[in-house]
């Protein structure tokens, strides 16, 4: 380990310094570069929807909204004769404004809706509890970017992206990228270890423009990584590998596929402000 | 204990308050709206040389002397009386009355009202049986034709027929009942002794059906109605590929026979036929044409020749030809110098014909073979001049507004601004994915409208329905269609007092199944578009905006699709995965419930 002194005799002794040392330190310096480099880019993605699933799990919720929060479990009382889970659509039966997503999560009912205990009764057998003291205000946020990633709740979404999001859950894009193209699914000997995300920053590493977008689905790969030698090495051995779709949607629904995606990763939370109440 | 009372009262008021002001908008028609006669129906006494008309929103019978063709006397009469029918000795008339759920019995000698009796929902037309012991009634809500006793007033038999039964006809000798089924594209025969259903005949392109008359010898029925080609995208109006128009002629012995004739010219639609008259010999029909104020005067035998001489494999081809009326020379067609055409009788006496013009509020009588009209009998007690509301609802049923007059709004919205049943595929929101016509009625108040929200209100709806479907675009006309749209004309709901206590179940269950989370009162919608995963696969898109659910007994059949024929199928068969509401689960009699409720709104 170079110390200070040692450090400044290199650039201020009078003696020459040694070739070999040199060399020394560059090959050092270039391998740190290099690790951190290499570290830095094989970090596994992390988002807000994946750190919720966690959070999701820690406060108990799947005991009642089912498995990672779909289908729900049996519930003698409750209307449907299950606890709601938050996948197929059930949002809007309870839920009238995103606002009221946090609401349900803080006080286990949206309170700003006065009407709501008159206008839809509660009879559920486990009630719903109130997270107020145990969720900070990261966790809120990051449960309720899962709960939207489950639930597809995207109220103000244009129509061609929703079509596009039907055809991804018909083709199983959902199974290995998560709920709404959430990311988090592992893929031992990938070169981060995780499906990417549709809305993460790993995305922009993968796929560089609409035409790359366009290769990776209708192709299962991208010609600009698969041209690399260290790209390509990565890909093949990947243990689930994309798979080309090319012969299982039109160019229409890719087109609309396509736009999905791109609605997805534009969208931020000022959208959603716009999304009018009606109740 | 008397602030107690007080206090009962006062809550009693709030609660019927609130009642009255959610059901505001539920109104009939406008205040005012109810001067205007609106006659529909005619019925003639030979022995008294007089002429009954029916004048449904006026709710009254005005009593027309024949020799001087004058109004002697105007009877009050139940809510919105629809048809009538003479006794063989010309002494009594039995009226429907629509919204009252009844028939009146009007005594011709002392031209008053001596009995009612209650019947089923909305009854519609009427007839006597041959021998004049029997009354049938078609109740057009409860989708059900019922036989009373002409003496003792006794409900012989009710028994349940296609959707929206409107008209009915005894067949001579046949002992056979047959009824024209509003929005069931068919018509149903019935045992006339015991009421049971013999037949359901189909009748392909038919579409809202009224009149029906059969020959006196037994052999042949003829019912008028629309040629709805909603297998067609809406891309040719002309020549009658949206709607034409015609008669629907049947052989009665011969199970499944009918031959469409269209009534039609080339350029000249025949829109919406309604009444019916045939002349004693069975020589000469008379058609009135509602949308097109004028009377189809077909030749009977030229008409008989053109039917016995279609081949099975030609009646499709038959059907859309819709110059079949002038190369067949089978008639002609005469303007009755009045508007809105709807019920007809013929005098063979006098040869005259007498109609009744139901916008303006008079009786044609004309010549029954040149089809000059003689003269116009006014039914309103005084001139007054045509209220906006009026004049849309006028307009609302005009097709000579429409390229080629094929069809005005009422050929797919009903007279009433509802709904034909049927599924058109407008090309607004892409080609190839038809969806079920939406009633109107709540058009306003649930913007955007059409099932995929392509037009952000009605003011844009009716833009672009005179601009894309043919119909002439002017400022005038839309501004009285919007008002009319604006405050349509609403039936008083005949479920609301069905059944109190299942209603009230039935409320508990739409609340709990979250049925409100989108159909949010008072419109019972929500503006938005939902994904119920009912998505066809030649769909192009999967949501759809909230319907409301206001009039919904009435505007069946269900679904953006139409494929749920009653509101109990949405729930058993459209409704698996619970995304349209929580119903899975449901037992047989909450179903029951819930759609008492819902029947209710």
């Amino acid at each position: 380990m170079l110390v200070g002194p040692q450090i400044k005799s290199l650039f201020y002794s009078n003696k020459k310094p040694r070739l070999g040392r040199l060399i020394g330190l560059s090959i050092a310096l270039f391998l740190l570069v290099g690790v951190s480099t290499a570290l830095w880019a094989r970090r596994p993605e992390i988002t807000p929807a994946i750190r919720g699933k966690k959070v999701a799990e820690r406060m108990g919720c799947f005991a009642c909204h089912g498995p990672e929060g779909f289908g729900g479990v049996p519930d003698p009382v409750s209307p449907g004769g299950r606890a709601p889970g938050w996948d197929n659509g059930m949002a809007v039966l309870y839920i009238n404004h995103e606002k009221e997503i946090e609401e349900w999560i803080l006080d286990g009912e949206p309170k700003s809706n006065n009407a709501h205990s008159e206008r839809f009764g509660e009879e559920t057998l486990v009630p719903m509890p109130a997270y107020r003291d145990l969720v900070s205000t990261g966790e809120l946020a990051d449960l309720k970017a899962y709960f939207i990633a489950v639930a597809e709740y995207y109220p103000e979404m244009p129509d061609e992206a929703y079509e596009g999001s039907v055809i991804a859950k018909r083709l199983g894009c959902f199974g290995c990228h998560g709920p709404s193209g959430m990311g988090g699914m592992e893929n031992p000997r990938s070169f981060t270890g995780i499906i990417p995300s549709w809305d993460g920053e790993h995305f922009e590493e993968l796929v560089k423009s609409d035409h790359e977008l366009r290769e990776w689905i209708i192709d299962g790969e991208v010609r600009r990584l698969m041209e690399h030698p260290i790209g390509r090495f990565f890909i093949n051995r990947q243990i689930i590998q994309m798979p080309a779709y090319k012969e299982h949607l039109s160019e229409e629904e890719l087109q609309k596929v396509m736009i999905y995606i791109k609605w997805l990763r534009g969208y931020e939370a000022k959208d959603r402000e716009a999304d009018n109440p009606i109740a | 204990m008397k602030t107690k009372n007080l206090l009962y009262v006062f809550v009693g008021l709030l609660v019927l308050a609130t009642k009255v002001s959610a059901n505001g908008s539920n109104v009939l028609r406008p205040e005012g709206e109810f001067e205007y006669s609106s006659p529909i129906s005619l019925v003639m006494s030979d022995s008294r040389d007089e002429l009954y008309v029916v004048n449904q929103t006026h709710s009254s019978l005005s009593v027309v002397d024949l020799k001087t063709s004058q109004v002697v006397e105007t009877l009050s009469l139940g809510y919105f009386p629809t048809d009538a029918v003479a006794t063989h000795d010309g002494n009594t008339l039995f009226v429907s009355c629509l919204y009252d759920a009844c028939i009146q019995i009007v005594d011709l000698e002392k031209r008053t009202v001596v009995d009612s009796v209650k019947v089923g929902h909305e009854p519609y037309g009427l007839t006597l049986s041959e021998d004049g012991e029997r009354l049938y009634v078609a109740n057009s809500m409860s989708e059900s034709v019922m036989a009373l006793s002409t003496h003792s007033l006794e409900i012989l038999f009710e028994t349940l027929v296609g959707r929206n039964p409107r008209y009915l006809t005894e067949i001579a000798d046949k002992g056979v009942l047959a009824v024209t089924n509003g929005l069931s594209r068919s018509v149903t025969y019935l045992d006339s002794h015991d009421g049971r259903v013999l037949e359901l005949r189909d009748l392909d392109r038919a579409s809202l059906l009224r009149d029906i008359v059969a020959t006196s010898d037994g052999s042949y029925a003829i019912a008028a109605g629309l040629i709805a080609h909603d297998e067609m995208i809406t891309t040719q109006i002309e020549r009658g590929w949206i709607n034409s128009n015609g008669v629907y002629v049947m052989k009665v012995g011969k199970p499944g026979h009918f031959v469409t004739v269209p009534l039609d010219s080339l350029i000249n639609g025949a829109a919406n036929p309604w009444g019916l008259a045939m002349s004693s010999d069975n020589q000469r029909l008379y058609v009135s044409l509602a949308g097109m104020h004028e009377i189809a005067y077909v030749d009977m035998a030229r008409l008989l020749d053109l039917v016995d001489s279609t081949e099975p494999l030609e009646v499709t081809r038959l059907s859309q030809n819709v110059e079949a009326f002038d190369s067949f020379g089978l008639g002609k067609r005469f303007e009755t110098g009045g508007n809105g055409p709807r019920g007809l009788t013929l005098d063979e006496k006098r040869d005259k014909l007498y109609v009744a013009n139901y916008f303006t509020n008079d009786v044609s009588v004309m010549d029954a073979v040149s089809g000059v009209v003689e003269k116009l009998i006014p039914l309103d007690s005084e001139e007054r001049e045509m209220s906006l509301w009026r004049r849309g609802e006028m307009l609302f049923n005009d097709a000579r507004m429409c390229q080629q007059n094929y069809y005005s709004c009422a050929s797919c919205h009903q007279e009433d601004g509802t709904m034909d049943g049927l599924n058109w595929d407008l090309i607004n929101d892409g080609k190839g994915n038809p969806k079920n016509a939406k009633s109107l009625h709540d058009a306003m108040d649930t913007p955007p409208v059409m099932w995929s929200g392509v037009r952000a209100n009605m003011f844009a709806g009716v833009a672009a329905g005179q601009r894309f479907l043919g119909f002439i675009p002017n400022e005038e006309n839309h501004e009285a269609l919007l008002e009319y749209l604006s405050k349509a004309p609403r039936a008083p709901n005949p479920f609301l007092e069905e059944d109190p206590v299942a209603i009230e179940r039935g409320e508990e269950i739409f609340n709990r199944a979250r049925c409100q989370a989108c159909h949010i009162a008072p419109t019972y919608a929500d503006g938005r578009k939902h994904d119920l995963g009912l998505r066809a696969s030649f769909e192009l898109r999967s949501r759809f905006y909230t319907p409301s659910l206001r009039e919904v007994y009435r505007t069946g059949p269900y679904l953006h699709h139409g494929l749920a024929d009653t509101l109990e199928e949405i729930f058993t068969e459209f409704n698996p995965d619970n995304k349209h509401g929580l119903t899975a689960g449901l037992t047989k009699l909450e179903i029951s419930d819930l759609v008492a409720y819902l029947k209710s709104l």
